[in-house]
């Protein structure tokens, strides 16, 4: 598994993981690992591409689950936007919904794994790139 | 009947998927049957390098064979008894922040196939048996 990184604006900066090949119990930490890079590096919004993901495990689901945890430590309403974005924050975090952590182009056989384990309810998956950046 | 000896070893996970592939390919299985005998045969040999094994040295046998009603796969350790009713069923309706992480290897077995069984030998070690049936073309 290889993962390369790209960087998109939208209304904020967003990180993109472009992950290749298989993720499994072997390669899993590899993923866990990118994310906190990018996150220790100032990144607050990350775009995982599964484009080229043939295969997920268990392990992979970890993954996301890890990232989606350490994204979601810095979730901050945005003061300046009064109470409305404190009201969509709390509404966000009632539904599960992972705001700052979102999935691109997962291929039929991930995706469906991932509705099996329930993520597709809390974990957004774009096809769209621009509809995803600006999503954030 | 094919039969593939490793070692207990999470760098081998592609080389298993592989020869199940192989396997499948041979057998005239389909894709998506593929893919499920690769999940779950991953997801056991995964539990048993991980909490069989403990990360110590062990050997895994991983048979894939034809049965009547599709496909069987048997998977051996001889690291620690396994006992499936120890493992928590997963509430995959839950949000994720209130999931605890992991957890879903044994789950997700149990969505891809049909039947998965465990037996514990003190002598011969722990087999997992899984079998995936396949609807016959009339």
């Amino acid at each position: 598994m290889d993962i390369t990184v790209s960087h998109a604006q939208g209304r904020v900066p967003v990180a993109v993981l472009h992950v290749h090949g298989e993720v499994d119990a072997s390669s899993y930490q590899d993923l866990i690992a990118k994310a906190q890079e990018v996150h220790a590096a100032g990144t607050r919004d990350i775009l995982m591409d599964l484009s080229d993901v043939s295969y997920m495990s268990s392990s992979g689901l970890v993954a996301l689950q890890s990232i989606a945890a350490l994204l979601r430590r810095d979730k901050m309403p945005d003061l300046e936007s009064g109470w409305g974005a404190l009201r969509a924050v709390d509404r966000d975090r009632d539904a599960g919904f992972q705001t700052h952590f979102k999935l691109f182009n997962a291929q039929p056989r991930v995706d469906h794994v991932l509705e099996v384990v329930g993520f597709k309810r809390f974990l957004e998956i774009y096809t769209d790139m621009e509809e995803a950046v600006a999503s954030f | 009947m094919a039969t593939l000896s490793l070692c207990a070893d999470l760098g081998d996970l592609a080389t298993v998927r592989e020869f199940v592939a192989n396997i499948g390919t041979d057998l005239g299985l389909d894709a998506d049957v593929i893919y499920a005998l690769q999940l779950a045969v991953d997801e056991a040999c995964s539990n048993v390098i991980n909490h069989g094994y403990r990360g110590q040295a062990g050997r895994i046998d991983v048979t894939v064979e034809p049965v009547e009603e599709g496909v069987q796969v048997l998977v051996r350790d001889w690291g620690g008894a396994f006992d499936p009713h120890g493992v928590p069923t997963p509430n995959v309706e839950a949000p994720l922040e209130e999931r605890r992480l992991g957890g879903l290897g044994l789950f997700l077995m149990r969505k891809v196939m049909d039947d998965v069984s465990f037996a514990f030998d003190a002598g011969g070690g722990n087999t997992l048996k899984m079998v995936k049936r396949i609807r016959r073309r009339e």
